[in-house]
């Protein structure tokens, strides 16, 4: 029982989840008022990088966590690249680009309360206000 | 008003500074927001200089050996949002031009009616959308490449027109429709004369399927050119053409009243069709566009096409690009000077060299072979590095400008540095 691999592999799958658990799950949400029930990835991406305009947007902060997290996952694009895409529809006066609000609370507040509001904050953050379409992963 | 680089290299050192801080939005009716390029480029051929636009008259080459002018430009602009509806755009872009200054002028300036979700019309000044990235030429941030490839952005100089345009979009299962019609006119200054474009019309296909664009289209333009250089070539055959039928030399004459119908510049038709297509799923991309020019006058038939891509390893994009440009080649055979007395037979010659010299400087055909890497050191602003060797057709001097008498038709190479940022 006290074997020396055993409690390796202990150690292993400790840090397995602690590293799960720093990199928080992220969920994208719209007002639970919304009828869609789910969301493709793709179909997110459009609305986030401007090619669907049936939703408004709205982004975290840049540096926060779930945001580069969000983009990576959805769109497969970093930030410089998510930035090079709003250059072009902003400076061909096509679009505006997402509303950045301060915190994933913000986020929620606001897509529960505009009912063609679309966001994404961490798993934990979301309430019965607003309703999961698609989790990140 | 006079704009220097300097003056433009101030601005750019505070926008800059400000790209971290982002754009301002004041309140939710008027946001600001701007993009900028602060570029050096440098070119082997020392007998004519590359420039980066029909409007620049001189740069780097002959003028400089090394020149910030060609690509270094700052833009700025304000959205307004009226209602869900009414919005407005207005931009105003700082670049060398004609008058070797780089006073700002506006290129975009309109109002926006969104008629229904899908159905849009706008009036005022609007960017002409013939190519992939027209629209956005000018930010570099948006683009690949230091400057988008000249073999095909120059066939349409002009860049803006003063009209109206109605944008049509709808989605058929998961492919998005565009179609945009336009028309408008524009006047802009050349560095020795003037494009009086009268009419400019045109329509836009855009098909969109996930990481997929292809784009078609046509534009026509109705062109008064006034230049400085071949006015007195054109008032010359005719007044040539007077002479001759004045003293009876009838063939010689009809021979000069034919050049003077078919080379005088103020009824110039054009049209230039063009195709192009992207992917770029984000770990690389590619891009390839065609044009085919139809010219009048001076201006002979040419066709123009590039392929480019690039492979993107974190902030860093290696990019290579291929393109061509081949302009029919017209030797006017002239007025024959046989039996026709000194003085005329002198002035025939002089205007069928003077012509030929004129059509061969608008007859460009070259090659360029581009690699390049661009490094995105911040989320909004990035630094590009660029090789071109340019290989000249003989007699030519294709995308170059302010010829020297001493210019051969070569190889030329072109190193580029480019920071680009929006903020």
């Amino acid at each position: 029982m006290n074997n020396p691999f055993n409690k390796g592999c202990m150690i292993v799958a400790a840090a397995l989840a602690w590293s799960t658990f720093a990199q928080a799950e992220v969920v994208v949400i719209v007002s639970a008022k919304n009828a869609a029930a789910s969301m493709t990835a793709a179909q997110v991406a459009d609305i986030f990088l401007g090619k669907d305009t049936s939703l408004t947007p709205f982004d975290l902060p840049s540096s926060s966590a779930p945001r580069g997290e969000f983009y990576t996952k959805v769109a497969g694009k970093d930030e410089a690249q998510v930035k090079a895409v709003w250059a072009r529809l902003v400076f061909t006066g096509k679009s505006q680009p997402p509303k950045e609000l301060a915190s994933s609370a913000d986020v929620v507040k606001q897509v529960a309360s505009g009912e063609k509001a679309i966001g994404y904050v961490e798993k934990s953050a979301v309430d019965g206000s607003v309703k999961v379409v698609l989790t990140v992963n | 008003m006079t704009i220097k680089l300097t003056t433009v290299g101030a601005a750019i050192a505070l926008a800059l500074g400000s790209a971290t801080a982002g754009a301002a939005d004041f309140g939710d009716m008027f946001s600001f927001r701007g993009f900028g390029t602060l570029g050096i480029v440098h070119s082997s051929e020392n007998q004519a200089d590359f420039v980066g636009s029909v409007f620049q008259p001189d740069g780097a080459g002959y003028t400089n050996d090394w020149d910030l002018r060609p690509d270094t430009l700052l833009g700025g602009q304000v959205n307004a949002k009226f209602s869900d509806k009414f919005s407005a755009v207005v931009q105003a872009v700082s670049q060398h031009q004609y008058d070797k200054t780089f006073t700002p002028y506006i290129e975009w300036a309109n109002i926006k009616y969104q008629v229904t979700q899908d159905f849009a019309v706008r009036a005022g000044r609007i960017v002409l959308p013939g190519f992939l990235i027209s629209e956005s030429r000018f930010v570099g941030f948006a683009n690949p490449w230091v400057r988008p490839p000249l073999e095909v952005y120059v066939l349409s100089s002009i860049t803006n027109s003063d009209g109206a345009d109605a944008v049509y979009s709808f989605t058929t299962g998961s492919v998005k429709n565009t179609v945009q019609a336009h028309w408008g006119k524009s006047k802009p200054k050349l560095p020795g004369g003037t494009i009086d474009a009268k009419s400019i019309w045109g329509i836009n296909y855009a098909v969109e399927f996930g990481d997929a664009k292809l784009r078609a289209g046509y534009v026509s333009d109705d062109l008064d050119l006034q230049l400085a250089g071949l006015d007195p070539l054109i008032s010359g055959l005719n007044s040539l053409a007077g002479a001759l039928r004045a003293t009876g030399f009838s063939t010689a004459a009809a021979q000069a009243d034919s050049m003077y119908r078919k080379y005088r510049v103020d009824e110039t038709k054009l049209s230039i069709l063009t195709l192009g297509a992207s992917y770029d799923p984000g770990k690389y991309f590619v891009m390839a566009e065609g044009a085919i020019f139809n010219g009048d006058s001076i201006l002979s038939d040419a066709k123009t096409a590039y392929v480019t891509g690039g492979y993107r390893i974190k902030a860093f994009t290696p990019y290579a690009t291929l393109a061509t440009l081949q302009s029919d080649r017209i030797v006017e055979p002239g007025i024959s000077t046989t039996g026709l007395p000194g003085p005329l037979a002198a002035g025939a010659a002089g205007l069928n060299g003077g012509l030929n010299a004129a059509l061969a400087s608008t007859q460009a055909s070259q090659r360029t072979a581009a690699v390049g890497l661009r490094w995105d050191f911040m989320s909004s602003a990035d630094l590009k590095v660029q090789y071109d060797r340019i290989k000249l057709d003989d007699n030519t001097h294709g995308r170059l400008s302010n010829v020297q008498p001493g210019f051969v038709p070569g190889d030329v190479d072109l190193v580029s540095i480019s920071v680009d940022f929006i903020f």
